[in-house]
């Protein structure tokens, strides 16, 4: 999707990123093979998983402001199904004002 | 003579009116102070800011509260317009600053690998973030 949205719409400047959550680091070098956008690690001081409230499988869409355009999760409304897919797409279009 | 005892009887009655006509405000004002003001002006607040869920309870608990003391006169400021409103569709979330990090990029095939990375960062962008559990 990262890739989609950045030959789409090249006029905007949006950029996906991970938050794994705390205590799942053996799990990272899987993850690894299978994205190249940025992954971070949650850990007992950053606590974002706490601070954001987020659930598994959140993504949040933050605005310009990093205020928080939407929240979409993903085992609500899995990507595989494409409606969910463009869904997702369009708030991140609509979070850039495009 | 006549004219005395009519002239009293008008001022009775005259009396008799300005004393009845105060009465039924006083007798409402007890009801509606203790019964709905303090617990609607929570509610409203609260709803305003995105709690619905914390605000809905907070009311329930507060009518039960003051209602003991209630007269009898039906409640008509207590319309339930507050909770008919809340549709659920209030997020929370809505527009609200996340709350700031810094936390290194460990991914090496991304172009930030080894960078400390802060929602800040992504100011006049749009980003998103993906939580998720890496098995």
């Amino acid at each position: 999707m990262q890739a989609e949205l950045h030959n789409e719409r090249p006029d905007l400047d949006i950029s996906i990123l991970n938050v794994n959550g705390e205590g799942l680091e053996s799990g990272l070098e899987s993850l690894f093979e299978d994205t190249t956008l940025p992954v971070v690690q949650d850990d007992a001081t950053a606590q974002v998983w706490v601070n954001w409230e987020a659930t598994w499988r959140d993504v949040y869409v933050l605005d310009g402001d990093n205020e928080v355009y939407a929240v979409f999760n993903l085992t609500s409304y899995g990507l595989d199904d494409s409606a969910n897919y463009e869904a997702l797409k369009a708030l991140f279009v609509e979070a850039a004002g495009g | 003579m006549l004219d005395t005892g009519r002239s009293a009887v008008l001022h009775a009655l005259v009396l008799a009116a300005c004393m009845t006509v105060p009465a039924p405000a006083s007798v409402d004002e007890p009801a509606w102070s203790g019964d709905v003001r303090p617990g609607d002006t929570a509610t409203d607040t609260a709803e305003t800011g995105g709690g619905d869920t914390g605000a809905d309870t907070a009311e329930t608990g507060g009518d039960t509260g003051v209602d003991s003391s209630d007269s009898g006169l039906p409640d008509t400021a207590d319309t339930g317009a507050v909770d008919t409103a809340d549709t659920g569709g209030d997020t929370g979330f809505a527009f609200t600053i996340v709350p700031d990090f810094a936390l290194e990029d460990l991914n090496p095939g991304s172009v930030r690998y080894g960078q400390v990375v802060s929602p800040r960062d992504y100011l006049e962008q749009t980003s998103g973030w993906y939580f998720i559990h890496a098995t």
